[in-house]
């Protein structure tokens, strides 16, 4: 594979990383200081108002996760890759205005989506729900770790799978020990930097990236590699109709308004008021996260295929390369072509800025699936058992172990697991075990009276069938090519929707009050 | 090609500008409500125990009559 290059990246840029990671995790763990109770450990107090939680909200969903799969869409996908950044942002803009699923779940008060699905459908509903959430999210986050770590070796150029893995195994100790003692606080303060630093630094380098090709090489070189489907979503060579209904959903309303760790930035805003506020300025947040990274990969994609020979080996005979050791590449191709173009010092800033992303996401993941695991699953199940609530300190002491588990658990999956598809792909289908069945419950239950637990238990079990979108499910159960991943999950989804009809009108339940909970929002708060 | 490739460059260079703007504003005002979060957090000022849904300035003012 002719896929070799010599990174810029030095002993300044490396004393410039550790630097700033130490200043990043001195503070989280500095916020320890301001846990009083679980309810500032899980939603910092409720206390986040409007700029903060803008920053926090764009420094989580912007991390380098987000930066890889949107530069490796960038890059297999051309300029039509932006079509989801695109439905990302006016999605986001969509349920700012309206209030659509968040406000109505901020009222009632809930720290996480299980808990709305207590409120609404009952225990056992929560407690399923949060386990189907957990296992999906934890999934979901299951290739971060390999993500960063060929983003660690395209950037500094360090070749040797040892010393990466340290490296991430290091990175991941210092996330588990700012999370599990400063909590969403710590959380809140580490997101804010991360904003401040990768926004400034990916806009850098986008400008950098710029001036090193010009636009008209970026229109013709992806013309030349990608054709017309390079351009237009709606060509069916490239993206198609059911990619863009896919992405609409899953980028748009699942990103923002369904998957729990955008839910739990909205419910640890201050009021209904500050919920709006920060869908609607996030949205250039969400439109921006896919945008920038994307350009990035587009313009990684030129700039090697300069050479004919790289070229030939990342598309011999024009088509994409099926080799997966190529596939991999393109996932690196962004990190490597930085360490390309950067100068000295600003390799090392944007390294950071990108690292401290890859922590920050960590710890708002890890925290949100454990607590959904302590908060949705073991205490519910607990209260059931015995009759008795745990107290505060065994939740917290349960929630931190929880982090530890998790953490470990991803070291393993990430070494593990064959990717076999674009990442975002992978996260999208991951994500669906959960989300088609919550999206069922969500808005059928906050928005249609008639909505039951019976209907519930369907629309979230039938999410399961998502499994089949992921690559090796899909070759284990010899799916015919025509059928993707996208397909599987559109599928799954309208199913959850269909059961959770069916389901309810077959088998209704008793009215049960709509009643708030601790933390929900006073009355008149949104007029 | 054509049109889209020009509503693309448009795309990237409006949602750029609009985002330095908002990465600018956030900053600045995000770091004030980072102060104001850790003095109330540090304060330790929750009457209501866990989640005091507590106004702030940013609430919308309660109903006439209520």
């Amino acid at each position: 594979m002719n896929l070799e290059f010599v990174s810029h990246f030095s002993a300044v840029d490396w004393t410039i990383v550790v630097a700033y990671l130490a200043l990043t995790v001195g503070i989280g763990i500095w916020a320890n200081r301001a846990i009083r109770s679980m309810s500032d450990y899980l939603v910092a107090g409720r206390s986040v108002r409007s700029f903060l939680g803008i920053a926090t909200m764009v420094g989580s969903e912007l991390g380098l996760v987000t930066v890889m799969y949107a530069s490796q869409k960038g890059f297999t996908g051309g300029f039509a890759a932006f079509h989801i950044g695109l439905v990302a942002g006016i999605v986001t803009l969509i349920v700012g205005f309206t209030g659509f699923i968040v406000v109505p779940l901020r009222r009632l008060g809930v720290m996480t989506i299980p808990e709305y699905y207590e409120i609404r459908f009952g225990r056992g509903v929560r407690v399923l729900g949060g386990l189907l959430l957990a296992v999906a999210g934890i999934l979901n986050m299951g290739m971060f770790l390999k993500a960063g770590a060929l983003f660690v070796s395209g950037l500094t150029g360090l070749g040797d799978t040892n010393t990466i893995q340290w490296i991430m195994t290091a990175l991941i100790a210092l996330v588990l020990l700012y999370t599990i003692l400063g909590g969403m606080v710590s959380v809140v303060i580490t997101d804010y930097l991360q904003f401040v630093v990768l926004s400034i630094g990916m806009l850098i380098a986008c400008g950098l990236a710029f001036r090193e090709l010009g636009w008209t090489e970026l229109v013709e070189g992806v013309n030349a590699i990608h054709g017309e489907s390079g351009f237009n979503p709606l060509h069916t060579e490239g993206f198609g109709p059911s990619y863009i209904v896919w992405q609409i959903f899953t980028a748009g309303l699942v990103s923002c308004a369904i998957w729990q760790t955008a839910v739990m930035r909205a419910c640890s805003a201050e009021s209904t008021s500050v919920v709006r506020k920060l869908y609607m300025f996030s949205s250039i947040g969400f439109l921006i996260r896919f945008l920038l990274p994307q350009f990035l990969g587009i313009c990684a994609l030129v700039y090697f295929c300069r050479d004919p020979q790289v070229r030939e080996t990342l598309f011999p005979g024009g088509v994409p390369s099926g080799d997966p050791a190529v596939k991999d590449w393109t996932l690196q191709a962004m990190p490597v072509f930085l360490g390309q173009i950067l100068p000295v010092g600003l390799l090392g800033l944007i390294a950071s800025g990108m690292l401290a992303a890859f922590m920050s996401t960590h710890d708002s993941y890890l925290l949100c699936w454990a607590s959904v695991l302590s908060e949705d699953v073991v205490h519910p199940a607990y209260r059931t058992l015995t009759g008795k609530s745990l107290t505060m300190k065994t939740r917290l002491f349960l929630s931190r172990t929880l982090i530890v588990v998790i953490g470990a658990f991803l070291l393993f999956w990430s070494l593990w697991y064959p990717l076999g598809s674009d990442l975002w792909d992978y996260m999208a289908i991951s994500g669906a075990i959960y989300f088609t069945g919550a999206f069922a419950l969500l808005v059928l239950g906050l928005y249609w009276k008639r909505a039951s637990r019976a209907g519930a238990i369907g629309a979230l079990l039938s999410g399961l069938l998502a499994i089949a979108g992921l690559d090796p499910v899909r070759k284990e159960l010899e799916l015919p090519p025509w059928i993707t991943s996208t397909h599987v999950g559109l599928a799954t989804t309208a199913q959850a929707l269909i059961l959770m009809i069916a389901l309810s009108l077959l088998v209704p339940d008793r009215p049960i009050p709509l009643l708030p909970i601790d933390g929900a929002e006073p009355e008149g708060n949104d007029s | 090609m054509s049109f889209w490739a020009d509503f693309w460059g448009l795309t990237l260079l409006v949602s750029s500008l609009i985002f330095v703007v908002l990465v600018a504003v956030t900053a600045i005002g995000g770091f004030a409500d980072l102060r104001s979060l850790m003095r109330k957090l540090l304060a330790g000022d929750e009457p209501g125990g866990e989640g005091d849904p507590s106004p702030s300035p940013d609430d919308d003012p309660p109903p006439p009559g209520g």
